[in-house]
């Protein structure tokens, strides 16, 4: 039941960009009527655009004029809002006329939602703005040595690769280590959603109808257990495996970090072009060795970035709905703005609209693929899925290793202190974890133990054991001392080498408001970077939350890129709880 | 087979084949102007403007050009006084009048054209007809001597109970039984036959490798599909439901634009927008399309509420 609460109450499209990513704002002119869309991350800039374009338009519907807004809003949240009743107060943005999440999965699982709640659908029929598989990116050579691009190669595959104890000597590369999977969390990510979903299908043997009985099944339990055990870890946006391919291929590490991540097609062009997160960079870096798109041969899904015009909503007027469908036609019907979307690397949903470039063999990619979609399977099983996946996953052992230097007692927002904050966001993780992860506290500041900055608390064991002594501490934590920050990280990075386990994600979870101020011989990042990298494979990966305005930003991404992991930003104190779940989701 | 299987069939099967020959398809010589770029005017005075569903709307937009006035997508809901509807007459919105038939699509089948010689060859037959298909049916592709990596045998088909469309293409299709495996197969369900044709031509033969449907809403996409993955074969069922497109509009220059549509000029041009003229004899075919089968009388209450409820049911 966890897993389904998650699913609905906290998914997020890909692309989480993080609390400092601005939406374009749009000045509405005064006799006009707004529009607002809700839109998924992946096409804000490309519907910013087209919005700016339509409203240059000076759209009128019945002689009044009507102007669209874009404002970003990750699919699995705006289908919560849409549930639950969008906020008045504006903290959501405006209430939307049109929504296009990443998925008309979402859709389903809205009305599923409103039917439960006996309300009446909201999403009704739609256009598609323009689609996009998921696909396993794989790094060129790797992706070789399996057969690409003329072998089918699918889950079944991957599978078989990853409970091989040979790993990639099994094709003759023993060097490239075990098979890596970088995976993101169906709970969060559409793209974690629609792999999981793809597993289970190449399990049953089956491309539709998938049942309850069959997510129960021994079959599916084996399979999945053995695909989830290739996980480096997973996350909420499938832009940090992205960005650390990237990484690890420009310092001249390529194959080291993952061997195949589960992404969006359009992921991989962006990447390709050396910009990941498809930020326009003006001179990017393109990787060395690129990624190619491995089709499953079992069949896949796509996003399919429906538009619905939310007609019956309450809010929506009949003048709005009708500007919505103009935007949406002048989207969709008018090709150019349909090779707009392939310039961004996505299949046009016009059908009149040829698929080439990007989507090409030059990027790995095979614009006749897939061969097979799979169907998304009913809400119930799609629940159960994600529930009985949370039992499958890779287990994790984590320290979280918490600051509570004197400054986590400065206020946070809202009367509460940061450290209070923390405190919250602390114990409400502990439900995102299951009984088998392993789970340690730390904390850290100066000086705790005669000179050691750090103090072992809880030892990592299975929660099941230590979620009750891990509450009770945590709330007792009081905020005094400096940062002793280095030596604490390689401490408790140290902790989890010594009894490092292959069959877990093994890491850390670093909070902390402040810099460096470790004794002497004082703070040497460049010395910690390499202690964090120095061991190529029993990684320990890093995972800072920087909290607050006076974190170092530059210093804790330093610590997160050397260990092959993600930085959190949660530089207003309040918006913790709801960035520590995003960390969490990595395990 | 149950009491209303058994019904089924006998009712579409048995239904009335009204005479022969007729409707004999035209060759597949373009006409002069094969469509789709002429904006002569070929009307004097004022018209209305035209509405068509999603199937006939290239179609509609190329003959709105040629007559020298507007077409817009019907949506469902009337358009307005000054528009005429085309759409078959179940399809009218509320409280219009059916006017005269001005074209008519019979229901064929569209199959993925690297696909379809490996259906030919498993039912050893020339062209897929639904006899083919329904050998498909909760099948691999590996069984019928296909890729395995094509997956299961997956067939598109729309919604009887939203259009005339779906209907005489799900007529066609139950004509031969329904098989709970059929239910297996029917990956695509689509609102009506031009939503089908744009899903067939987004996501290519991933997911569908076959089509029932009207003839122009195959052609609608026949083009298209080219630049997406592939290219479509066209065959068609015998006998075959055809659907007939009524014009709907009331005042002149309503009445001068139905009259338009009827007119020589339009009606020779229909051909090559995958539609056939109000008299079933085409003077030109889209290239790709072909003979239909020999055509069904229409379906009765009692047929149309057993065939929905076998749809309801698979």
């Amino acid at each position: 039941m966890l897993a389904t609460l998650a699913l609905v109450a906290a998914a997020c499209g890909d692309s989480v960009l993080g609390d400092s990513d601005p939406t374009v704002t749009f000045d509405v002119p005064e006799d006009c009527v707004e529009v607002p869309a809700a839109v998924s991350s992946e096409k804000v800039t490309l519907l910013t655009d087209l919005a700016v374009a339509f409203n240059e338009t000076d759209p009128e519907v019945d002689g009044t004029c009507v102007f669209v807004t874009i404002h970003r809003q990750a699919s699995g949240k705006a289908t919560s809002l849409l549930a639950d009743g969008w906020p008045v107060d504006g903290s959501e943005g405006p209430a939307p006329v049109l929504w296009s999440p990443a998925s008309s999965a979402w859709g389903s699982v809205l009305n599923q939602r409103l039917a439960v709640q006996g309300e009446p659908p909201l999403a009704g029929d739609f256009r598609r703005i323009m689609l996009t598989p998921l696909v396993l990116a794989m790094p060129r050579p790797m992706a070789e040595a399996l057969g690409w691009p003329e072998a089918d190669i699918g889950w079944s595959d991957i599978l078989a690769l990853a409970q091989d104890p040979e790993g990639w000597g099994r094709f003759g590369h023993p060097e490239w280590g075990p098979f890596r999977l970088g995976k993101t969390n169906p709970n969060f990510s559409t793209s974690g959603l629609s792999a999981t979903i793809a597993i289970y299908y190449a399990a049953i043997g089956k491309t539709a109808g998938l049942t309850l009985a069959d997510v129960d099944s021994p079959v599916a339990a084996d399979f999945v257990t053995g695909v989830e055990q290739s996980a480096v870890h997973y996350g909420d946006t499938t832009l940090t495996f992205l960005d650390n391919m990237l990484r690890e291929d420009l310092a001249g590490r390529p194959l080291r970090y993952a061997s195949a991540a589960a992404v969006e097609e359009v992921s991989i062009i962006a990447y390709n072009r050396g910009d990941p997160a498809d930020k326009g960079l003006e001179d990017p870096t393109p990787p060395n060795v690129p990624l190619v798109a491995v089709y499953p041969k079992e069949g896949t899904l796509f996003s399919d970035n429906p538009a619905y015009v939310l007609d019956d909503a309450p809010w929506v007027t009949p003048t709005q709905a009708a500007g919505a469908r103009l935007f949406r036609d002048f989207v969709i019907n008018d090709p150019e703005n349909q090779a707009r979307a392939l310039e961004f690397g996505f299949r046009p949903g016009n059908p009149a609209v040829a698929i080439a470039d990007p989507i090409s063999a030059a990027n790995g990619l095979n614009p006749t693929q897939p061969e097979t979609e799979l169907e998304v399977p009913e809400p119930a099983v799609l629940a159960a899925l994600v529930d009985s996946w949370e039992t499958y996953r890779k287990t994790a052992r984590v320290i979280i290793l918490f600051d509570v230097s004197g400054s986590m007692g400065d206020l946070g927002g809202e009367g509460f202190t940061k450290l209070d904050l923390a405190k919250q966001a602390v114990l409400a993780s502990l439900d995102q974890f299951k009984p088998d992860d392993e789970v340690g506290l730390w904390i850290f500041s100066t000086n705790l133990n005669g000179d050691q900055d750090y103090l072992e608390l809880v030892p990592p064991l299975p929660l099941r054991d230590v979620e009750e002594p891990i509450r009770r501490t945590v709330r007792s934590l009081i905020a005094d001392g400096g940062t002793g920050l280095y030596d604490s990280t390689r401490a408790a990075v140290q902790a989890v080498r010594d009894d490092f386990d292959q069959t877990r994600i093994n890491a850390v979870l670093l909070l902390t408001d402040g810099m460096c101020e470790d004794d002497p011989p004082g703070c040497d990042l460049d010395a910690l970077v390499r202690y964090l990298g120095s061991n190529e494979r029993d990684v320990v990966r890093v995972f800072p939350v920087a909290y607050g305005a006076n974190a170092s930003i530059s210093e804790l991404e330093a610590i997160a890129s050397a260990s092959q992991a993600r930085l959190y930003t949660a530089s207003d104190p309040l918006t913790i709880e709801r960035v520590f779940e995003q960390v969490v989701s990595n395990f | 087979m149950s009491g209303w299987r058994a019904a089924l069939v006998a009712a579409v099967v048995g239904g009335l084949i009204l005479g022969a020959g007729w409707f004999l398809s035209g060759d597949d010589e373009q006409p002069d102007d094969p469509g789709g770029s002429t904006t002569t005017r070929a009307v004097d005075g004022d018209l209305a403007a035209l509405a068509c569903p999603t199937a006939l709307e290239a179609a509609c937009a190329d003959l709105a050009a040629f007559l020298g006035t507007r077409s817009q997508r019907l949506t469902g809901a009337d358009p307005g006084d000054d528009v005429v509807v085309i759409a078959p007459v179940a399809d009218l919105p509320d409280g219009r009048t059916a006017g005269p038939v001005v074209a008519r699509s019979p229901v064929a089948i569209a199959v993925w054209l690297a696909r379809a010689p490996v259906l030919q060859a498993h039912c050893a037959v020339d062209a897929v007809d639904l006899g083919c298909l329904a050998r498909g049916y909760g099948r691999e592709w590996g069984e019928l001597g296909g890729a395995a990596a094509w997956g299961a045998f997956k067939l598109g088909l729309a919604d009887p109970e939203r259009s005339a469309a779906g209907l005489a293409a799900w007529r066609a299709v139950a004509s031969g039984g329904v098989p709970a495996s059929l239910g297996d197969s029917l990956r695509l369900r689509a609102r009506d036959d031009g939503a089908l044709m744009v899903e067939v031509a987004q996501f290519g033969d991933s997911r569908a490798d076959a089509v029932v449907t009207t003839e122009v809403a195959i052609a609608s996409q026949l083009t298209n599909v080219q630049g997406r993955g592939g290219r479509l074969e066209v065959s068609y069922p015998d006998p075959a439901p055809w659907v007939d497109y009524v014009a709907s509009g009331e005042g002149s220059r309503a009445e001068r634009l139905i009259e338009a549509l009827l007119g020589e000029e339009v009606q020779a041009r229909l051909g090559a927008l995958g539609l056939r003229p109000a008299s079933g004899e085409p003077t030109g075919l889209m290239a790709g399309l072909g003979d239909p089968g020999q055509p069904l009388g229409p379906a009765d209450d009692a047929l149309r509420g057993t065939l929905i409820d076998a749809w309801n049911e698979l």
